[in-house]
């Protein structure tokens, strides 16, 4: 399970494709039975994925704010040394104090990736459920669009296009406009069943406008599917963040990420271990953490994967 | 970004001025070469030394633009004749293999130099070495023909005439107007066969090496492996040489260190990496030789720009800038003593150095604060400001430059306590010198220049003032920093015109008392040059300033 996650992530943080939608085959019968999923505790190791990912955001926010340490300092006495108990994580050829550029850099991932997943997520939400509800020209046009950005090599178009700005706005618009087309065409899947549920075609024979039925119980009713894609669609977000900072596309100087930090370490990895390993380490902790969680939802709110695992 | 470095390297490795320094007078006490230098009777007969470069080089032609390289130099000194060989801090001295005396004759109503050239000296075809090679060659880089893309004119330019003198083996030079770094000029001397016409000129020698005239003639080109073979020269008529063969390899960066460690190179430059040197040292049967190096780190204050074309302001920064600090920072790890640079001429390890920064040697926050004050520029909140305009400045450096990143993190840190706000602004290396540094488009800039030991007459474009041409239009030519005046540039051609090297060192000195206060270069530290070598290997390393002599490169017995 989680081999074939890691595949999945490492084709999207690169390309920004999911090979299929085929994982959501059960969609029909726990959307269709509202409410589908029972109460039921976390498993262990969600609980671990969760404070541990709590715990990395409590860094995140909280870290720059104690050190003494701002990112613009220089330390004129420390370049490149190891770590002290000055600067607990070591500095950098130029003296900056690798504690703080770490966390704001953790900062800065964490953030993208969230708001990167709940855009993409919302965009899917509302373009899968307004073309499967309506069908006939506007599902043909949605989803022209949503193929179309599938074909395009995401990761490239990202490079090119966000090397023009400097705001990491731009970068979030950029990841989200290419990360939404494969959950909005499960959502349409799913929509398209559901159209014919009693409970809508009620709503519909009232006399409910179709926006706000897709609005009020379409959407609504997808709420478990969506919550389990968008955490696993943080941890894409950050991978495709930091592998595009990491080749200089994506977050400039002087803000950091962990990408721009495992690129800056890259070269002394060897030498000075510590400008590398503290921002690969806190990477590979983040995205354990929110897989983690993810896989944990996903398996409570999707009885088909239940069932097989 | 080669095409750069290429013209910078022209900028720099042009012609004459300083010779041996008047007695007394002290280079810097830093060392100036490291070669392990043995004498020929302990060094054995025979062996392959394989010597790792940073590229392969297509173009042997050296006074061509595109053969002007550090790497094509490392193997052409092993073939090509010169008058005069550098020792290691930069003093010229004949090279009886080629030329008996070279001497000038006559000052006026003109400077001549007449050479007297080794008869027995002979071209690999088995011709001599003639006035006539040293003819072709000056009319192939005076200039005057722009079929010859040359590398620099610098001292050529000067003269007008090269005749024959008593025989085919005298050379009489005679200069338009005194050139003082005589000394510099034809080295490395090509056939008459490379410069007679463009078309060999520029072609003859690309991809292949025609003729020589040294202690090891050309052995093989192999392209796929990228590397050149030189075997052990049977008809020289110097000392023979000891080893068998040298065989030169290009390799990347990353590459180089690794083949080293390896056991597939036995000497190669590591450059300013600490981590390349770490592990070049712990390689097994590995020395490393370091010597002061013949280039020199600085920041280029663009003097044409907004906010830095008041010299106060410059003149400020400078003063806000701790460059012991930035020379501790990129040295860290290099096992070299932080020494700064206070000349732009002279290193410190050359003949004649002086420090000449005076009150500009900084830092010193006080003077820079009143001089930012009398400039206009008043503090309000942490961005000093000026008309309504803050006072931000663009260091612009080349993507990929570690080294260059953490010099502008550093100076950022210090011009912030200043109310100096220093933007960097990371450009992509091919265009850091095309469309940032040479067209004026930067405020400050880090890079390096390489010095020779004829300091003036290859610096002198770096400080001369602009040209005005038509209208406002000024053309700095290789006037980077695009700040000059007239009293640097008399000071300069003076010094270039002194025929005695001692007076000529004496102006070089008074004309950088000048450019330091113009605030054009503000240098930092000469560098230190890092070469890993075989322990058993004799007589090659870092070599500073000096021309090895190949013949005498081997291994220990």
């Amino acid at each position: 399970m989680s081999a074939s996650l890691w595949g999945r992530f490492t084709t999207r943080a690169t390309t920004g494709l999911r090979p299929s939608a085929s994982r959501f085959p059960g969609i029909s019968t726990s959307v269709g039975t509202p409410p589908a999923a029972r109460p039921r505790m976390f498993s262990a190791t969600g609980i671990a994925g969760l404070a541990l990912l709590s715990f990395l955001a409590a860094l995140a926010v909280l870290g720059p704010i104690l050190v003494p340490w701002t990112a613009a300092d220089r330390d004129f006495e420390a370049f490149l040394q190891p770590p002290t108990a000055n600067h607990p994580f070591g500095t950098t050829a130029s003296g900056g104090d690798l504690l703080v550029l770490t966390l704001l850099g953790l900062r800065k991932s964490l953030l993208i990736g969230f708001v990167v997943a709940v855009a993409a997520t919302t965009v899917a939400a509302l373009v899968g459920a307004f073309a499967g509800y309506f069908l006939g020209w506007v599902d043909r046009t949605l989803m022209w669009v949503t193929d179309l950005l599938l074909v395009i090599p995401a990761f490239l178009v990202v490079a090119v296009v966000s090397s023009g700005h400097d705001d990491w706005i731009a970068l979030v618009v950029l990841l989200t406009a290419f990360m939404w087309m494969v959950t909005a065409k499960a959502v349409r899947g799913a929509t398209i069943v559901m159209r014919d549920r009693d409970y809508v075609k009620a709503a519909r024979f009232m006399g409910v406008p179709s926006h706000r039925i897709v609005l009020r119980h379409v959407v609504p009713n997808l709420a478990s599917l969506l919550v389990a894609d968008a955490t696993v669609n943080v941890g894409a977000a950050i991978l495709a963040e930091t592998s595009l900072s990491y080749f200089g596309f994506g977050v400039t100087p002087p803000d950091v990420s962990l990408g721009s930090l495992i690129a800056d370490g890259a070269p002394t990895a060897l030498y000075a271990p510590w400008t590398f390993w503290w921002a690969a380490g806190l990477l590979i902790a983040l995205i354990v953490a929110v897989n983690l969680v993810g896989d944990d939802l996903r398996d409570r709110f999707d009885p088909a994967l239940r069932a097989c695992a | 970004m080669k095409r750069a470095c290429a013209l910078l390297l022209a900028l720099t490795t042009a012609a004459c001025a300083a010779q041996p320094g008047a007695p007394g007078e002290q280079a810097a006490p830093v060392t100036a070469a490291d070669l392990n230098l043995t004498a020929r009777e302990k060094i054995k007969t025979g062996g392959t030394l394989r010597w790792g470069l940073t590229e392969y080089p297509a173009q042997w032609n050296q006074n061509h633009i595109d053969g002007n390289h550090t790497n094509v130099k490392t193997v052409m000194d092993a073939l090509m004749p010169r008058p005069f060989r550098a020792d290691e801090h930069g003093v010229p001295a004949l090279d009886p293999d080629y030329v008996a005396a070279a001497d000038v004759t006559a000052t006026s109503p003109k400077q001549v130099v007449t050479y007297t050239l080794n008869p027995k000296a002979r071209w690999s075809n088995g011709q001599p070495i003639t006035w006539a090679d040293y003819d072709a060659q000056w009319r192939a880089l005076r200039g005057k023909d722009p079929a010859f893309h040359v590398a620099n004119v610098t001292g050529y330019q000067d003269i007008a005439s090269v005749a024959k003198g008593k025989n085919d083996f005298q050379v009489v030079v005679t200069f338009a107007r005194p050139f003082g770094d005589w000394r510099s000029l034809f080295a490395p001397l090509y056939p008459k066969s490379a410069t007679a016409s463009p078309q060999n000129f520029n072609a003859g020698w690309v991809g292949k090496i025609p003729v020589t005239a040294g202690p090891f003639r050309f052995g093989a080109f192999d392209t796929r492996a990228k590397t050149i073979t030189l075997n052990r020269d049977g008809k020289w008529w110097g000392e023979s040489a000891k080893l068998d063969a040298i065989v030169f390899r290009g390799l990347e960066s990353d590459a180089r260190v690794a083949a080293f460690a390896n056991g597939e190179l036995d000497v190669f430059d590591i450059g300013p990496s600490a981590a390349d040197l770490s592990r070049a040292k712990s390689a097994e049967g590995a020395v490393v030789r370091q010597a002061a190096g013949p280039d020199f780190r600085h920041f280029t204050f663009n003097g044409e720009s907004p906010i830095l074309s008041d010299i106060r302001v410059r003149q400020a920064v400078a003063l806000g800038i701790d460059r012991a600090v930035l020379a501790k920072s990129d040295l860290k790890g290099l096992n070299w003593p932080v020494t700064l640079l206070d000349n732009h001429f002279l290193m410190n390890s050359q003949q004649g150095y002086r420090p000449n920064a005076g009150e500009l040697a900084g830092p010193d926050a006080a003077r820079a604060g009143a001089l930012l004050d009398a400039a206009g520029w008043r503090l309000s909140g942490a961005v000093r400001q000026k008309a309504g305009k803050q006072l931000d400045l663009r260091f612009v450096i080349p993507s990929g430059l570690q080294l260059a990143r953490s010099e502008g993190e550093i100076t950022q840190a210090m011009l912030a306590k200043l109310g100096i706000k220093l933007t960097i602004e990371t450009v992509p290396s091919n265009d850091f010198f095309t469309k940032y540094v040479i067209p004026g488009n930067y405020d400050i800039a880090p890079f390096s220049y390489v010095g020779t030991p004829f300091p003036v007459s290859a610096s002198y474009g770096t400080y001369a003032d602009g040209v005005r041409s038509q209208g406002d239009d000024i053309s700095w030519n290789a006037n980077l920093g695009r700040s000059g005046n007239a009293e640097i540039d008399t000071k300069l051609r003076a010094a270039m015109a002194e025929l005695d090297p001692a007076k000529a060192l004496k102006l070089v000195n008074e004309a950088d008392r000048l450019v330091w206060r113009q605030v054009n270069v503000l240098p930092l530290y000469q560098r230190p040059q890092t070469v890993a070598v075989d322990a058993d290997l004799a007589n090659v390393g870092a070599r500073g300033f000096r021309d090895l002599d190949y013949a005498d490169i081997g291994f220990v017995s």
